[in-house]
Formats: C-alpha cells, structure tokens, sequence
C-alpha cells in the first residue's frame, strides 16, 4: 500500500478516472429518491381529546418533555409504554398477538418519530392532539382511533387506581385517629378517676373499638367529688363501706318480702303490672299525688319544717290519695279472671327478682370500687404523699382534663369527616374526577383520510443525496487509500529510480472513444430503463 | 426513421480499424508498420531513438524486453520498437521471440509473411533455420519453434546473432512467474522493464527490480505502456478537426508508401511577412 500521495487530489482524481462509477450510482440513487418522493402519498388522522378540568396530572400522565418548533411541550408518554401501546398494537395488527418479536417492531415503530404523535397544542394547553401518519389511510386511522380508546381506558385505569389508593389512604388515617381517639379516651378517664391505668383498663373493657369510643356515655362521676374522695382515703373507704352495708340490708328487706309477698302490695309495681296508666281515674289520682309531693318539696326548700301546718296537711292529703289508689287498685286486681291474676301475681314475682339482681350487682360494684380505692390509698400511703402533692397532682390533673378533652374534640371531628368522606366514596365508587384531571373528552374525532398531506420532500431529497454522495466520496476515498497502481511517468520513476525511456498510449483495434461513447450510451439506455421501473414500483 | 435507426446500431456495434487492417495478413498490434504517423508510432519512434542515443544504451548489442506480470504489453512494445528501429533509424534488427510458453511474435507477422533469410546474409547456416525475414527491411524474426530448452538455445547462439545484427531484441516471460528473464537478462546488454499503466502495482515493480538486481542482470530503464493520461489517438483519424490538425503538421506520406513525400504547404506572403514581423 502506497499512502505518500493520498490527498483530496489523488480522490477527486480518482472521481474523474472512474466518473461513471460513481455518477450512475449517483444518479441511480437520484432518480429512486424523486420517484419515491414524487409517488409518496402520505395520510393524516388526527384527533383532539380536551381535559376539562384546569388540574392536569403531569406527573402521571406527562413524563417527558420535548421540543416541539422550539416550544418545550408536554408528551404523553404513559401511553406508549407499558400495557396501552402493547394494547393498541395488538389491535392495529393482530397478527402480532403472541409474536414478541414483530409486537416489539411495531411498539418501537408507534413509539418512533414517524410513529403516533401525542402533544399538548401551543394556543390551548388543556387540549391534546393525537395524530399519526401512514401511506395507509386505514391504518392511521385505525392506530388513533385505538390510540384515543386506550386513553380512555387509561383514565378509568388510573381513575381507579386513585380510587383504591384513596381509600386506602382514608383507612389508614381513620384508623390512626381512632387509635389517639382511644389514647385520650383512656387518659381522659384516668385523670377523672384518678386510679392507675392499668387497673381501669381491667375494668373497663369499652374501649376495644373505635365505635364504642365514639359511643360513650358521658362520666356520670364528678371529678372533683372523686378527686376529693382520693385526697381523704380514708373517708372514701368508710363511704363505700356504708353503702355496702345499705345495699345489703336493702337486699335483705328485699328478700323478706319476696319470701313474705310483701311485694304483692306494693301500689307501685302493681301499677306497671296491671298497665293501668290508661284508666283515668289512677291517671288524676297520680297527678295529684305529684302536685302535693312537688308542693312539699317546695316548702321544705323554702326551709318550713315537716312540722308546719301546711306541710302535714299535704302529707295527709298523700297518703289520703295513696289509700284511694290502694283502693282503686284493689277493685281493678279483684275483676280480673283467675288467669289473669296469677300472670299478674307472677309479673310483681320477677319485679321483685330483677330488684334483688339489680342490688346484687351495686353491691358488687360498690365492693370493686371499694377495693380499688384501698388500692389506691396504699400505694399513696407506701409514698408518704404529703398533702400539698395531693394538691398540686389535682390541679394538674384538672389542667391536662381540659387539654385532652379539647383533643378529644378535634379528633372526634376529623374522625367524623374521614368516616363520612370514607362511606361516600365507598358508597359511590367513584372520586371527584374534575378534580384530579381525569375527565376527558373526545372533542374531534378521528376521521378516515381521503387526501394525501403535502410532503416536504425537497429535504429529504437533499439529505438522502448528501448522504450518497458522502457514500461515494468515502468509497472514492477507500479506493484512493488502497490504489498502488502507476498512473504516469513521474510515478513510475519515482518508483524505479531508472530513466524512462517513454511512454506508449493505449491503443486497440477500437476507437477509445467510441467505445467510452458506446458506454455512455448504455449508461444512459440502463438509468432510463431503470427510471421507469422505479416509477412504476413506486407509483 | 428506420434507416435512420439501423445505421445508428451498425455504426454503434461498428469496429473502426486502421487503413483496413482487416485485410493485412500481419496484426493490427503493428501500429508502427500499419500507421507509422500516427501518435503512437511517433511515441514508439521517440523511445527508440532514446533506446539508440541514450549514453547508458549507447553499445549494446542486445536488450531483454520485460515485464513484472503477463499481459503487461511485451511483445507488442517489442515488435513495434524493432520495426521502429528497423525503419526509422535503419537498424539491422532480430526480434527474438523468447517467451516459449506463450509464443506471440510468430502470430503478429504471420507465420505465411516470412520468407528465408537471403543467401548473401551473414547470419551463420545452421541459424538460417530458424532466423526468417519479415515483411518490413532490416527486420528478422526467430520466432518459437518445436525445439527442447529453447532457453539454453537462444543463450549458445546469442553471441552468434550480436554479431550478425545490429541489435537484437528479446521478448520474454514475465520475471515475477518463471526464471527464462533473469537466464538470459545474465548475457544480455541491457534489460528494459515494461510496465503497464494503472494496472501493474508498485509493489510488484519494486519486486521485479529486486529481482533483476540480486540475478546481476544489467536493468536499465522502463517504458510506460497504457499510459492513462492519454487522449485518443483515434480522434486524429476519425475527428475532421483532429484530422485536419494532424495532416497539416504532418501531411499525407506514410499512408501510402508508393507515393513521394507530399512537401509541406507554402505560407502565403502575407502570412510569411506577418511572421518575420
């Protein structure tokens, strides 16, 4: 290989030697471009999907950015990858079904440049243009249509999605505040009962759900009266003691009457046994014991003592009004049949029962109270509080009553609107689409082409020959590279360090000419014979 | 339109020779003796007179043509050299056909053309076998003949021809195939290297000179035949503006070699006054 003399002289030399070599190609190349380009015949389908919400989801839906007549716009990119665009080819080209490998020529091809073309429009940034180009009408038309179906299907998907997401979402935050909602709750009563968390908590087995929380009863206990309690054990004990000893003679006086039927004469129970509310003579007899007994009690809270005229005479009239009762009672009990009377009899039996269970259980209230408050007084005792704690932890404890209850408010609200947010949603299965930027609509759609769109074929024409005359200056180039034969006397004797004696031209039995032209003539025959295959190929 | 249309194909496919080579017995490779005015005889005549003035050249007796691959143009450049120096510079000239594998000058004269040597020659007895006239003067031939090392002949009567002729040129194989150049490029006055234009690669002469120099054979010069920066020396028989050019530098003799040298026009007066001006 001879590289001393490779320069754009010896190419552009080697250009003219073999200028038919690289003209045909050229020319071949030429005329395939301008047939090509002439006989092009592209179709548009276009399509305009509007999101009518101001609120688009950018970061869903419009990954990318791109540059569009150098405007940065967005592009939709979710579309064409993932299941949507393995979706629509599918149903552009079914024959694609199960052939990974043409599925994936074509996504590539969607994808491309030449492929669909999904972007916001310059003047009206909420509307999205959809269009793609094909030589075949059907097909661009077919590849939008498929194109604005999976749009739609998308937005259902992701509507969904947000759906599920928010719901989830909403649970979790209900859950969370129905766990603090129970914290304060526990707190709220610990600093009213003013006894150790953990022995409430054995007690008190109402705060396990969230629906009990909500549903509690209001404290039926003051808490002063309880603190107060705390701060003089002593007392509270032999309180509770007391009333122990009360419920249990009371239990006791129960007991004897139903052992005695004494209860059979109770006006009372009788009353409610014979459902006799409806006669109106018990009806103004029962009045008017309630006018006289709200007549007593007003004098005796005017402060004039049982002794007082007017006070005795009410009372009298009482118990005068009580014998008429008992009386009336008595005739109403005495005309009932046999059956009757004993389902009566039977009635005043399980009152007076249900009595003596109810007893049963304050007692056993009143002795667990009892016990907790021994409890409590011993640990108080084990510590040796002074009094002065006893006072400061009460009104700290009244200052942290009021913080919790303030958080107890605020939490029940939230908790009130996430539950209904929570059961709309659940309801209705749907989320507010506007507000996400997930309503869309078709505002144009796509149409079967009929014409072919102007093509800017003068760049393209000009690309592909700058390309093929690159093609052949490189080719030139090579053959440049490689060339060591001789090509005139200067060369030769460079070569051969001798003189050169001469050189001899070439000669033939035919003319060089004539033979360049009979070459030239079939050069000519061949690009024409060629032209008009490729034009009718093209065409 | 018809006509028309078939002379364009029959002057298309036509094959144009010279001066009706078609009916000459000897090849139409003998440019020199077909056309010995055209471009090409007058390049071939330039190389001879180098061949015969050249101070390294001046003696010799004998010169091996040859060439780095076959088909270089040896034994055209050969033939048409010694009728060159047959004709124009009146050399006595043997062309000795050498190259025994592919024997070419037999066919460019034409076996039917030679004729015995003269019994006033000087050329010894027993060469006059082989040694034959050809059809140009001062011109012999000792064309390839049904003989066993044809080589080792030519080396022994060698001596015997340098002294009968003038010059003798040899036409041989190509030196890069087989060793018959490098034999008798030994004995020989000088080695003359053909090489063929955009065809035989550099390298390859590079090689064929190692060759020659490393066998002691006496390499002298080169001819460049096929020279590609040509023009088509067709043109000056077929182009009327070439044509017209060529004959009036040249005139007309040559082509018919009974007729007198035409002499040259005579300028007119004017012009001859305008010129001395």
């Amino acid at each position: 290989m001879n590289n001393q003399d490779f320069s754009v002289s010896k190419i552009l030399t080697i250009f003219r030697r073999w200028h038919l070599c690289f003209i045909i190609p050229f020319l071949m190349v030429f005329i395939a471009t301008v047939s090509y380009i002439s006989n092009l015949k592209i179709f548009k389908s276009e399509a305009i999907v509007l999101f009518e919400s101001n609120y688009i989801p950018l970061e869903e839906y419009f990954t990318l950015l791109d540059k569009f007549e150098d405007q940065p716009v967005q592009i939709t990119r979710s579309l064409l990858y993932g299941k949507p665009v393995k979706r629509i080819v599918n149903a552009v080209w079914p024959e694609t079904i199960g052939n990974e490998v043409v599925e994936n020529g074509k996504i590539a091809y969607l994808r491309s440049r030449n492929g669909v073309q999904i972007r916001f429009q310059r003047d009206n940034p909420q509307a999205l243009s959809v269009d793609f180009s094909n030589t075949d009408p059907y097909l661009a038309f077919k590849v939008v249509k498929e194109t604005l179906i999976q749009l739609v299907e998308h937005n259902k998907e992701v509507t969904s999605n947000r759906l599920q997401t928010g719901v989830e979402f909403l649970k979790q935050e209900v859950e969370k505040t129905r766990v603090e909602l129970s914290q304060i709750e526990q707190d709220i009563v610990r600093v009213r009962s003013g006894l150790p968390l953990q022995i409430l908590q054995e007690h008190d087995k109402q705060f396990q759900s969230i629906e009990k929380i909500l549903d509690l009863a209001p404290m039926n206990y003051d808490i002063e009266k309880n603190l107060e309690k705390a701060l003089n054990f002593s007392e509270s004990v032999s309180e509770l003691e007391f009333q122990v000893e009360i419920a249990k003679k009371e239990m006791e006086q129960l007991e004897a009457d139903l052992k005695s039927k004494e209860y059979l004469n109770n006006a009372d129970d009788l009353e409610k046994v014979l459902n006799a509310n409806q006669d109106s003579e018990l009806a103004s007899l029962n009045q008017r014991l309630i006018a006289k007994k709200q007549e007593i009690s007003e004098l005796t809270s005017k402060g004039f003592l049982l002794a007082h005229p007017d006070v005795l005479a009410a009372t009298k009239e009482i118990e005068s009004l009580n014998n008429l009762k008992k009386t009336k009672l008595g005739t109403l009990q005495s005309g009932l049949n046999k059956e009757n009377t004993e389902l009566a009899q039977l009635r005043l039996e399980k009152l007076q029962t249900k009595k003596i269970e109810d007893k049963v259980q304050e007692i056993q209230l009143l002795n667990d109270r009892l016990e907790v408050t021994r409890a409590y007084q011993s640990k108080f005792d084990d510590k040796n509080v002074s009094l002065d704690d006893k006072l400061k932890e009460l009104s700290g404890r009244k200052s942290k009553l009021i913080e919790l209850e303030s958080q107890k408010i605020v939490a029940s609200h939230s908790y009130a609107q996430m539950s209904k947010r929570l059961a709309v949603m659940q309801r209705e299965n749907s989320i507010d689409q506007d507000k996400f930027g997930l309503s869309v609509k078709i505002v144009e759609q796509p149409q079967l082409p009929k014409t072919p769109i102007a093509l800017a074929g003068l760049p393209t024409m000009i690309m592909v020959l700058a390309i093929t005359f690159g093609a052949l200056f490189m080719i030139a180039s090579v053959i440049a590279m490689f060339d060591t034969r001789i090509y005139s006397i200067a060369q030769l004797s460079a070569i051969v360090n001798k003189p050169v004696l001469g050189a001899v031209d070439s000669f033939g039995l035919k003319s060089k000419s004539l033979q360049q032209r009979k070459i030239y003539y079939l050069s000519a025959a061949g690009l024409a014979v060629y032209s008009i295959i490729v034009w009718l190929y093209f065409s | 339109m018809w006509q028309k249309t078939k002379d364009f194909f029959k002057n298309f496919s036509q094959e144009y020779f010279i001066n009706d080579l078609a009916n000459s017995p000897l090849s139409p490779q003998l440019i020199a003796y077909h056309d010995p005015h055209c471009y090409v005889s007058q390049q071939y005549n330039q190389i001879a007179g180098s061949l015969l003035h050249n101070k390294e050249l001046k003696n010799m007796r004998s010169l091996l043509i040859t060439s780095p691959q076959p088909a270089d143009g040896k034994s055209t450049t050969v033939s048409n050299l010694a009728i060159s120096l047959a004709s124009h510079y009146n050399q006595k000239v043997l062309l000795v056909d050498a190259d025994w594998r592919r024997p070419q000058l037999g066919r460019f004269f034409s076996h039917t053309e030679l004729r015995p040597l003269p019994e006033d020659s000087s050329v010894s007895p027993e060469l006059r076998d082989y040694i034959f006239d050809t059809p140009i003067p001062d011109l012999s031939i000792l064309p390839v003949v049904p003989k066993e090392n044809w080589i080792e002949f030519i080396l022994d009567i060698l001596p015997d021809l340098e002294s009968d002729f003038d010059l003798v040129l040899i036409d041989s194989a190509p030196i890069m195939k087989v060793v018959d150049a490098t034999l008798i490029g030994r004995v020989v006055s000088a080695v003359v290297l053909v090489v063929r234009g955009q065809d035989t690669p550099s390298y390859m002469i590079t090689e064929a000179e190692q060759i020659l120099n490393s066998n002691s054979c006496p390499s002298k010069a080169c001819i460049l035949v096929n020279n590609p920066n040509s023009v088509d020396v067709y043109n000056y028989l077929v182009n009327p503006h070439y044509r017209r050019y060529y004959t009036n530098y040249y005139g007309e003799y040559g082509h018919d070699r009974t007729k007198p040298v035409a002499p040259p026009k005579i300028r007119s007066e004017k012009n001859s006054a305008d010129l001395v001006d």
